[in-house]
């Protein structure tokens, strides 16, 4: 479904991806570990084409979109949906017309059929009656899942998101890790998730790769990753294990 | 109209706690350097670039009037002098100083609110208004001071070279016409109007910057209110100069 | 040296994305509607104070005018002096420079805003050209409304003219309107709106292209508006010596060809 060969960025002198060679299973949710600024967020804009690779290759859907200009990786955007790290909600629209930004975009549909789609997409996310509000006038937290919606509402094959829970509390934090994984049961999709976040990755990833300083260091199911002898997993894992001491229902979670 | 007041109120508190500040406290004595030479070395050459080019335009249109209603254009040198010396070098030096060092402060201690820097300072004991704003008040005072006699005489001495090169008067003949006009006083009243807008701009820039609202959206709009708000202060304040310093010709 | 590339680097990016804007208005131009909001939100929120700075503009040349032009004993051609001098020089400067202030740091912090807070992503991530969507109504309204708001600044710099003649020199106000066009001829005023229309062009380009290219959280929201102010003061300037110096050219150009 998404694959990356030997994927190479740079900004300057700088080099962020040092040949990422990464393959993705459809249906699958794998989760991209690592400490800030080793370039996780960067291989997700790569993905859809708000960034350009300066090497490497990158296969969508039996696709190489690593050359594509533009106006081509529209078609990529329909079908590998991302999620901001920030909700970047468009302040002057409402909620409603937010949702519906995208489908108006993408394809050709009549007002009923968006309505009907903006709808589910909110259903989807447990959000009811803020169609008229403005991004400013609710919460945060809110505004994430407003965000998400905004993406699955496109129905997309893949699922981008770039450090949904950074900065929610952990109720917030709990409800978006279920939506993302309900979101790929029962929609189907294969969903790439960057974050911070080891013990949600230990309890809802079918795999995880861990990222260091540009490259992966290591991968595997979140069992074969308990085991790892990486010194920065390990390191994660220690952290992990300290909060899933204090909530058991987490480990309940990563068992069944 | 109650925010409004409200405003006022506030920014004339700053005023306040800034004079006391100015006098009862000790003065940062190295910042304050620091701060002149980043207002004044480092916009010089903006100022001087800018300065140059609007004596160009001064002395062609000076002679294009001239022409228009005496038919000749022997007093330019002189009238041309005047305005540049009465007007265009104090008002000019202030809007840069505006955008360049007013806006900086604004986004810099707007940052520094939103990154709780600021409540960091006073957590400390340190009163940001003796950290922050009078090393930069006096700074900005001092080197727009500094500019504005700096651009009035590259912006004559541009107007020269231009009025020898459009207009064929050779710089003796310039300067005959110069001495007939100016005074010394011109120099000092620009210098004075100077001080009064060195005075605005990091007041005001330094009042947005205090109540910047957290998020990248505060940072700008501090930003922009304070380069917007100080450039119609410096306007108004150089009406009010003018019209008063005209009783004193 | 570093900030000769510099400059020539952002330069030569800013005439790039100057293309980008007009090859997107050309093939594939932005809503209407779009447009009308944004010269309805530049011009309302920008209005009162280009007109107190018009206004104050005018004042200021007035009582400048007035002492020299009583040595020449001239003081009956004090409107028309008065208003040409504003028109054709300071008046169109002073006012661009409240407008780069007002108009560009606004857009330049909003286009910021937008992009640190990866709204600029998500509009390409959901199948839009920000340049389209975002640039074009702002670029195309930036220049109506700016050169809208120019106009509007020299006719209060007449009116407060008028104000400051009356009180400082006791010249009454018709007299003053009558001398305006004797020495305000059409050229002059031609000057003064082409003037306007380049500072408009100037304006809408730094301040998209500034607030476009914004990286770096909230700090960079701050750099882009503050480079946005100097880069736009310094261009408008020199545009300002570009148009007298073009203008100049064309008007003897006209009078060889007609007299």
């Amino acid at each position: 479904m998404l694959e990356y060969r030997n994927l190479v960025k740079k900004f300057g002198e700088r080099t962020i991806l040092k040949g990422i060679n990464l393959k993705i299973n459809q249906g699958e949710i794998v989760f991209i570990l690592g400490t800030s600024g080793t370039g996780k967020s960067v291989l997700l804009k790569n993905t859809v084409g708000l960034l350009k690779p300066d090497a490497g290759e990158i296969w969508i859907d039996g696709e190489e979109v690593a050359g594509f200009s533009e106006f081509e990786f529209l078609k990529i955007r329909k079908k590998c949906g991302m999620v901001f790290q920030h909700p970047a909600l468009f302040d002057s629209l409402t909620i409603y017309e937010n949702i519906a930004f995208g489908l108006r975009k993408h394809f050709s549909l009549s007002e009923s059929e968006i309505s009907s789609r903006v709808n589910r997409a909110l259903k989807l996310v447990n959000i009811h009656d803020i169609n008229d509000k403005r991004p400013a006038e609710i919460s945060y937290g809110m505004q994430k899942r407003v965000s998400l919606a905004r993406t699955v509402a496109l129905e997309p094959k893949v699922l981008l998101f770039d450090e949904p829970t950074t900065g929610l509390d952990p109720v917030t934090t709990n409800a978006i890790n279920e939506l993302i994984k309900d979101l790929s049961r029962t929609l189907k999709t294969t969903s790439l998730v960057v974050s911070h976040d080891m013990p949600c990755a230990l309890s809802i990833a079918d795999r995880i790769v861990v990222f260091d300083q540009g490259q992966i260091v290591d991968q595997g199911t979140p069992q074969e990753l308990l085991n790892s002898k990486v010194k920065l997993v390990q390191e994660f894992l220690a952290e992990a294990k300290e909060m899933l001491d204090h909530d058991s229902n987490v480990i309940r979670g990563t068992t069944s | 109209m109650t925010t409004i007041y409200r405003d006022v109120y506030s920014f004339l508190e700053l005023v306040k706690k800034t004079v006391m500040s100015l006098f009862l406290k000790p003065l940062r004595v190295k910042e304050t350097f620091q701060q002149l030479y980043f207002v004044a070395n480092g916009s010089l050459w903006i100022i001087v670039f800018c300065v140059c080019f609007a004596a160009v335009v001064t002395i062609l249109e000076s002679s294009f009037h001239m022409k228009l209603v005496i038919q000749n254009d022997s007093m330019v040198p002189g009238f041309a002098s005047l305005l540049i010396l009465r007007e265009l070098g104090a008002v000019v030096t202030a809007l840069l100083l505006t955008s360049r060092v007013g806006a900086g402060i604004a986004a810099e201690v707007g940052s520094m609110k939103v990154t709780e820097q600021i409540d960091a300072l006073r957590m400390l004991g340190i009163d940001p208004i003796q950290f922050l704003l009078i090393p930069r008040l006096i700074a900005t005072t001092l080197g727009c001071m500094i500019l504005c006699v700096v651009a009035n005489l590259i912006c004559i001495f541009a107007a020269m070279i231009i009025s020898d090169q459009v207009l064929g008067y050779t710089p003796s003949m310039f300067l005959t016409a110069m001495n007939r006009f100016v005074q010394f006083r011109d120099l000092i009243f620009s210098v004075v109007k100077a001080m009064f807008f060195g005075m605005t701009i990091p007041m005001i820039s330094c009042f947005f910057g205090f109540r910047c609202k957290s998020g990248a959206d505060g940072v700008g709009s501090a930003t922009t209110q304070s380069v917007v708000f100080a450039s119609i202060s410096i306007i108004f304040l150089d009406f009010i100069l003018s019209y008063t310093f005209s009783y004193f010709y | 040296m570093k900030a000769i590339f510099f400059f020539f680097d952002d330069f030569g990016s800013s005439i790039i994305f100057l293309k980008d804007i007009l090859k997107t208005m050309i093939f594939r131009p932005c809503s209407r509607r779009l447009v009308f909001e944004q010269i309805w939100q530049v011009t309302i929120q920008s209005l009162p104070t280009t007109a107190m700075a018009g206004f104050f503009v005018g004042a200021i040349m007035t009582v400048q005018f007035a002492m020299q032009v009583s040595e020449f004993g001239a003081l009956p051609y004090l409107g028309g002096l008065a208003t040409s001098g504003t028109i054709r020089e300071i008046g169109p400067l002073l006012i661009a420079f409240m407008l780069s202030g007002k108009v560009g740091a606004y857009t330049s912090a909003e286009l910021g805003t937008m992009r640190v807070t990866e709204q600029i992503d998500a509009i390409r991530c959901l199948g839009a050209d920000p340049i389209q969507e975002i640039i074009l109504p702002r670029f195309i309204g930036i220049i109506i409304s700016s050169f809208f708001l120019l106009t509007i600044g020299l006719i209060m710099s007449v009116v407060g003219g008028v104000i400051l003649g009356y009180f400082f020199s006791g010249i009454n106000p018709e007299e003053y309107v009558r001398h305006i066009p004797t020495i305000l001829a059409w050229p002059s005023l031609l000057s003064g709106l082409i003037k306007c229309l380049t500072f408009a062009v100037v304006l809408a380009t730094i301040c998209t292209y500034k607030g476009y290219f914004t990286t770096g959280g909230a700090k960079g929201v701050g750099r882009s508006v503050v480079s946005t102010a100097v880069t736009t003061m310094m261009s408008i300037v020199v545009a300002d010596w570009g148009t007298s110096f073009v203008g100049e050219i064309i008007i003897n150009m006209c009078k060889d060809y007609f007299l």
